[in-house]
């Protein structure tokens, strides 16, 4: 066995060959700071590596949605709060308002109203990027239409003022006896009978009186109320009760109390001679009582129920108008139509839940809804209330219209009270736990993306130290190589003879 | 004896001393000659009638390891294939970038992903459509750059296979050369020559692995592994039919006339050629190392990419189409087929009674009847049975077709066709042996609406835009689809088709349904992965998101890296000890030279001293004389 020359030892040159391709790499390394360029220079960390860059992407795609709806629901919840502040402050206007018109028709609290309405639209119409948020998920149209169309109509196309007022005609009927038929008595019996007219007017709800010798019921279809006078005849004092359905689904009692002498106020009837005369009094009491609670009341649930019909369908369940005219006869509603009237909400209203019209996936597997519509529940009671208060009318010249304005703030007051009914803060406290859990979802992801990429680095990235030790040993064993083949390489024979 | 005698002795050891000092000189001469090997003379003490008459020299001689050569033979073959196949898995892996810049097709999927999740959350963001355009399109763009690089290397093998044959060839005829060169010189020294035959058998075996046999008169023949004779008393000529413009549809077939890929073939006389591939012959060398990487390895490679692309076109079109129960008896389904493309199935299960056994068929509609029947490999799903049918026109002849196909199948079920384009499938109906579980059809979505939230956002560029429907005529529409991927013109011209399913009623152009159910559909919703690929087994095929496999794909590119490499450093340590060992036992020690010098200067003064005693004694005795 003889001992190779450098040139015939190819492992040797192999190895320093390798060594000084190592030294290359390593370089590499030092300059880009990454242990390999390939994948398969990363050996058996190349699946890591590629599962844990995608899960870095998927969580920063994540993040990317939450802080996109993180912006929504902030936009959201600052027009929530704008409008909740506009229920509370108009709440409280309500019920301290006094009657005292400003232009002989409306109040400040109304011209209040007007103003808070065009408010509350113009927030409902919010965009962010071009997406409406209060649509639901038709986010590209305005959900809501402008104060103007909504209350006073378009061209061709009724506004909520024409439905109050065709509604309140429909209620009151011509005689504005709240569509009851009180004949004047032909004998000893008054007989009260409503017009034939479901949806509309006064509806009697129960009677009970303690007059002497008085029969008094309700009954037939439509109901009659009969009150029978008898002998002995009522003493003074005595009283008869009877209440009515209102259109909004209020009660209210008028009570006919008996008199003896003198002219009967409001609330009181003559009892006459005999029962027959004491009949025709008490109708005309009853007639007059009618009357007077009909422009009070029931103008003030009208236009309630009016702005019900108008602001509150679906797209199965279109909004409801008057069948006329003409309307002070009218027997039915109709379904309004968008060539007759304007619809107030023109955004999505099929998606069910409400959340649901508007998705973001957060996680995987988690998916969160946020959407709000403009015609959800309390939005839509704060705009009725708002545009009953905008849309009616109390004429100074009206001995009654104080009395009819006290009915309406009233009852706008408690719309503004959200009394058994999902309030805005109900609504704000929804789309705060969303926010919430957005947040949490969105601080772990980012400690899941830290912890990524500490592994990540781990394998992806060249230990500098590392690096530089080897990049030093391997110079010495370059260096130790190449010096011993320098001297064996000298120890020939050629160089001694 | 005489001192005439002596003379002729001492300049017999001059002339051979002269001979030993030459050979030396060569011998130093070539140290660093590649496939030299170290002469030594022949000495013999010259005999004239049983006495001694000085020294005779015969012809130089090598001294060598005939049973080294053949094992540094064996392993220069194994070294080659796995050079070849290092070389080009280097290349592979490279392809995917480096892991930090994320240009791997599986980032372009994750990107592809995370855009729809960003379009998911802002519809109507007429920005982040076109981000998702652009992630689709650079998507399919970097299936075809890696599609086209896997076939730019297939290609590449093909033309060093031709180079390597040619080699080959060349190596053979020099062989022969040799042989007879050295069956002519056997008088004198062909150490030589054996020199040179040794280097040219070397080459050859760094090509193909042979065998050689020493035959009489110093020839060798050469066999290869396989015992085709390639070089006796005449070479046989190998040749390669080289297809330039082979691509992703391009196999090795044994049959000539499928074969669309060249092959080696040997052709001894005029006896018929004999395909090497077809037999296996050739099992190492650089040609086995090529043939493996063209017909194996990159086919495969290939097949990944397309399987990537299929997955990617019928993940985000496949939309199901229902069917309605027919009460019967005979009960079953009607399920309508007017949608049904060439390619799309019909899915069907059914209960085979007694034993309760459920069974899933899945019935594809074939149009050319040249590609029935079909395999059951054409879907990766394990546990279903594959019914391949031709359309035949219209749906009353695809009816009647498969009723055909499942009484072939020995399948109790029937089908027919009651009215326009609905299929009914029934069980036997009294024969109570089976019962129709479920009937669904699997389409391929082609218009951007009116297919619910399913998207045809990849179609078929090359084939004009066609529809992918993974059809199976011919190659089949998979076969190379990575390289026709492209992006549905519709949709680029129409980005608002990514959020828009519906006309009527019109989608809004802020819902999120689509972008949705696209992300669920690419990552989301688990597939099964063809197990042709090599990735996932036929029993239990790889199973998971498109972005999964893609992910898989590199890191098992990277793997086969990572093993090519192993197997060509351990084969390379082998490699370099025979060389080095056939170099010390072989090859010129410079020192041993100098030292032989050393002796011969010696023996020469010996000779020369011899002489002159010689002389010195002759003009004694002629002085005597005188």
């Amino acid at each position: 066995m003889q001992v190779p020359s450098l040139l015939q030892s190819f492992t040797q040159r192999d190895q320093i060959k390798t060594m000084q391709l190592q030294l290359t790499d390593l370089q590499t390394q030092l300059a880009t700071g990454k242990k390999s360029q390939t994948y398969s220079g990363l050996g058996v960390d190349a699946s890591l590596v590629l599962n844990l860059r995608d899960e870095l992407n998927v969580m920063n795609g994540y993040i990317r949605t939450i802080d996109q709806t993180q912006l929504r629901l902030t936009t959201m919840q600052q027009g929530l709060t704008r409008i909740d502040d506009i229920a509370a402050e108009m709440r409280t206007a309500s019920l301290t308002s006094g009657y005292e018109t400003l232009d002989g028709k409306q109040t400040q609290l109304q011209f209040t109203a007007q103003e808070r309405l065009e408010e509350v639209l113009a927030v409902l119409n919010t965009d962010i990027g071009g997406r409406h948020l209060f649509g639901g998920a038709a986010t590209q149209t305005q959900p809501v239409e402008i104060y103007d169309k909504v209350i006073n109509g378009d061209v061709g196309r009724a506004g909520f003022k024409q439905i109050v007022s065709e509604r309140a005609q429909a209620d009151l009927g011509a005689d504005n006896r709240g569509r009851l038929s009180i004949p004047v008595p032909g004998a000893n019996t008054v007989t009260v009978t409503e017009d034939n007219a479901p949806p509309f007017g006064f509806k009697f709800g129960a009677v009970s009186t303690d007059l002497n010798n008085v029969t008094a019921g309700i009954a037939g279809s439509p109901q009659a109320l009969t009150v029978t006078f008898g002998a002995p005849l009522p003493t003074a004092g005595q009283k008869l009760d009877v209440s009515f359905t209102l259109p909004d689904g209020t009660t209210e009692t008028l009570s006919l109390k008996a008199i003896t002498t003198g002219t009967p106020a409001e609330g009181e009837f003559l009892v006459g001679a005999d029962a027959n005369a004491t009949a025709a009094n008490f109708q005309t009491a009853l007639a007059r009582d009618v009357e007077i609670l009909a422009q009070t009341a029931l103008k003030s649930a009208s236009a309630q129920r009016a702005a019900t019909e108008f602001f509150e369908y679906d797209a199965a369940n279109p909004p409801k108008r008057v069948d006329g005219p003409p309307f002070a006869t009218a027997t039915a509603v109709a379904d309004a139509t968008t060539a007759n009237t304007v619809f107030w909400y023109k955004g999505d209203t099929t998606t069910t839940p409400i959340r649901n019209s508007a998705l973001a996936k957060i996680d995987d597997g988690r998916t969160i809804g946020y959407a709000t519509r403009a015609d959800e529940g309390p939005t839509r009671d704060t705009v009725k209330a708002l545009a009953v208060l905008s849309a009616l009318e109390f004429d100074e010249t009206d001995t009654l219209s104080l009395r009819a304005y006290d009915a309406t703030t009233k009852r706008t007051g408690a719309d503004f009270a959200f009394k058994n009914t999902t309030s805005l803060a109900d609504l704000r406290t929804q789309l705060g736990l969303k926010e919430s859990s957005l947040a949490t979802t969105k601080d772990r992801h980012e400690r899941t993306i830290n912890a990524t990429q500490v592994l990540l680095a781990k394998s992806e990235n060249a230990d500098g130290n590392e690096v530089g030790t080897m990049i030093l040993q391997l110079n010495n064993q370059l260096t130790a190589s190449f010096r011993a083949t320098a001297l064996v390489s000298r120890l020939t024979l050629t160089s001694y003879i | 004896m005489s001192l005439s005698t002596a003379l002729n002795a001492a300049v017999s050891g001059l002339k051979a001393n002269q001979a030993a000092v030459d050979l030396t000189s060569r011998n130093i001469a070539n140290a660093t000659t590649e496939g030299y090997t170290r002469k030594v003379v022949g000495q013999s003490n010259a005999l004239a009638g049983g006495e001694g008459i000085g020294v005779s020299v015969r012809a130089a001689v090598r001294e060598v390891d005939n049973f080294l050569f053949g094992q540094l033979q064996r392993s220069s073959g194994i070294y080659s294939k796995l050079e070849v196949r290092t070389e080009f898995l280097t290349r592979v892996d490279q392809m995917f970038g480096t892991p930090d810049s994320e240009t791997s097709v599986a980032s372009y999927i994750t990107r592809l992903g995370t855009a729809f999740q960003d379009l998911a959350t802002t519809p109507e963001s007429t920005v982040t459509r076109e981000a998702t355009l652009a992630a689709a399109e650079e998507l399919a763009v970097e299936l075809n750059r890696l599609s086209d690089e896997i076939q730019q290397m297939r290609r590449e093998t093909e033309r060093r296979l031709s180079d390597a044959v040619a080699q080959a060839n060349s190596a053979l005829s020099k062989i022969h050369d040799l042989n007879l060169k050295i069956s002519a010189n056997q008088a004198g020294s062909v150490a030589d020559l054996q020199d040179e035959r040794d280097k040219a058998v070397q080459q050859l075996a760094s090509l193909m692995d042979i065998k050689t046999v020493e035959r009489e008169g110093g020839r060798i023949s050469v066999f290869t592994n396989g015992g085709n004779l390639l070089l006796d008393t005449e070479p046989t000529k190998l040749s390669f039919d080289e297809h330039p413009t082979l691509g992703a549809s391009s196999f090795y077939n044994s049959d000539p006339a499928l074969r669309e890929v060249g092959t080696v073939t040997l052709q001894i006389g005029g006896s018929a050629a004999i395909d090497l591939l077809r037999d296996g012959t050739i099992r190492e060398g650089k040609i086995a190392g090529l043939v493996d990487l063209r017909d194996k390895t990159l086919v495969e490679a290939q097949a990944q990419l397309d399987e990537i692309a299929h997955n990617l076109a019928k993940s985000l079109s496949e939309t199901t189409v229902t069917s309605a129960a027919v009460a019967g008896p005979p009960a079953g389904f009607d399920v309508d087929v007017a949608a049904l493309q060439n390619g799309d199935s019909i899915n069907l299960t059914y209960t085979e009674t007694p034993g309760s056994t459920q069974r899933q068929v899945t019935i594809i509609r074939v149009d050319d009847p040249a590609s029935l029947p079909l395999a059951n490999t054409v879907t990766a799903n394990a546990n279903d049975t594959v019914i391949g049918v031709a359309w035949g026109g219209s749906a009353g002849a695809f009816a009647t077709n498969l009723d055909a196909a499942l009484a072939a199948a020995s399948i109790n079920i029937d089908a027919s066709n009651p009215s326009g384009t609905t299929v009914r499938i029934v069980d036997d109906g009294v024969g109570a042996t089976t019962d129709v579980n479920a009937v669904t059809a699997t389409v391929t979505a082609t218009g951007l609406t009116g297919a619910g939230t399913a998207l045809p956002l990849f179609v078929d560029g090359a084939n004009a835009q066609t529809a992918y429907t993974a059809f199976q005529d011919g190659a089949g529409q998979k076969a190379g689809f990575a390289s026709r991927i492209a992006l549905n013109s519709a949709v680029r011209a129409d980005p608002s088709s990514l959020i828009v399913y519906s006309t009527s009623p019109a989608t809004d152009a802020g819902d999120p349904a689509r972008p949705t159910d696209l992300l669920q559909r690419l990552t989301g919703t688990p597939r099964e992965f063809d197990p042709a690929t090599g990735i996932g087994g036929t029993g239990q095929p790889f199973s998971g998101g498109v972005d999964e496999f893609a992910r898989r794909v590199v890191s098992f590119q990277a793997n086969e890296k990572v093993l090519a490499d192993r197997a060509f450093d351990s084969q390379k340590v082998v490699q370099l000890g025979l060389q080095e060992k056939v170099q010390s036992t072989t090859g010129v020690s410079i020192d041993d030279e100098m030292a032989q010098l050393l002796l011969l200067q010696n023996a020469y003064a010996a000779n020369a001293r011899v002489m002159s005693a010689v002389q010195e004694m002759m003009s004694l005795l002629s002085n005597i004389l005188r």
